[in-house]
């Protein structure tokens, strides 16, 4: 009886310790999240002032920039803001402070030719970085459900 | 005085509340050096001399992100305070036979803040300053007054 108790304990232990790796070993690592996969805050960074040096040279919308590129603070502002629109969209550990994209275009009576414009200068940004087809394409429908928020108000 | 007590620490929880509602939380983008974006008309003979241009004032220290637009014929550099508009555009110059200009934009129509914006935005600051300097007063002035009380007792 006493060996039978002995074995029963012992198969119960063998049993949890063989599940609890087993778990382990199921369990895949997590995936890096997409902020990772661009590179972290630095290569944002460096990612949005390419894309705002291409929206001041870009004739189709730098006027709507022309009073934020005067003023050094809002030309921070919004650099920080785009930053951090796309460091905790992709998943990185920010906070967009700014307004929401209603009410930071509205008024502003944006068209839909402005809008691509703009997307254009973003993926010029990101192909001059050699950023992969598939981080863009993710980055970009992060980003693309803001235009009806953007346009024509 | 007692007044002044009651004074002070009301409008110290004022200020302490109008910070608390007003200023922003930490973000790692907070940390990155400051950047200015300057424009050039380059009058570049061809694309591909602006590109050029481009290229070069990418490699130089202070830099972030240079662009040449072909349509508005714009060299934008975005640069830290490393570099002045007036480095840069002696820079330029030298690197190009065609004359160089900083792009002025015209003045955005219709009404602006006659607040400028960094005055706005340094509010919290102010609010945090003014709430802890009028506590400290309060605080201050409550224990010269036990002080006060404790000496007359003693006397």
């Amino acid at each position: 009886m006493k060996n039978l108790r002995f074995l029963m304990i012992l198969l119960f232990a063998t049993s949890i310790i063989g599940s609890c790796g087993e778990k382990e070993a199921v369990d895949p690592a997590p995936s890096p999240t997409l902020y990772e996969r661009l590179g972290g805050i630095n290569a944002i960074s460096a990612v949005v002032d390419q894309f705002l040096a291409n929206v001041v040279g870009d004739n189709v919308i730098n006027a709507r920039f022309a009073a934020t590129v005067a003023d050094p603070y809002r030309t921070q502002l919004l650099r920080n803001n785009l930053i951090d629109q796309i460091c905790a969209g992709s998943g990185g550990p920010c906070q967009y402070k700014g307004k929401n994209m209603y009410d930071a275009h509205h008024n502003m009576n944006i068209s839909e030719a402005e809008f691509n414009a703009l997307v254009g200068d973003l993926v010029a940004a990101l192909d001059q970085f050699n950023v992969p087809q598939a981080e863009k394409d993710e980055l970009l429908a992060i980003l693309g459900p803001m235009k009806t928020d953007v346009v024509g108000h | 005085m007692h007044t002044l007590r009651i004074l002070l620490v009301f409008f110290a929880f004022l200020c302490l509340a109008g910070w608390l509602w007003l200023h922003k939380p930490y973000s790692p983008a907070d940390d990155l050096p400051t950047v200015t974006y300057t424009a050039f008309q380059v009058n570049a003979p061809a694309a591909e001399a602006g590109r050029a241009l481009a290229k070069a004032a990418r490699g130089w220290e202070g830099v972030t992100a240079s662009a040449y637009n072909i349509s508005s014929d714009l060299l934008v550099l975005s640069h830290t305070e490393f570099l002045s508009e007036k480095d840069l555009q002696s820079r330029l110059n030298i690197l190009t036979t065609t004359p160089v200009s900083k792009k002025i934009f015209p003045a955005p129509t219709g009404s602006q803040c006659p607040v400028p914006a960094a005055a706005l935005a340094s509010l919290p600051q102010w609010l945090l300053g003014i709430g802890l300097v009028l506590g400290v007063t309060a605080i201050a002035l409550s224990i010269g007054r036990s002080r006060r009380r404790l000496d007359e007792n003693l006397t």
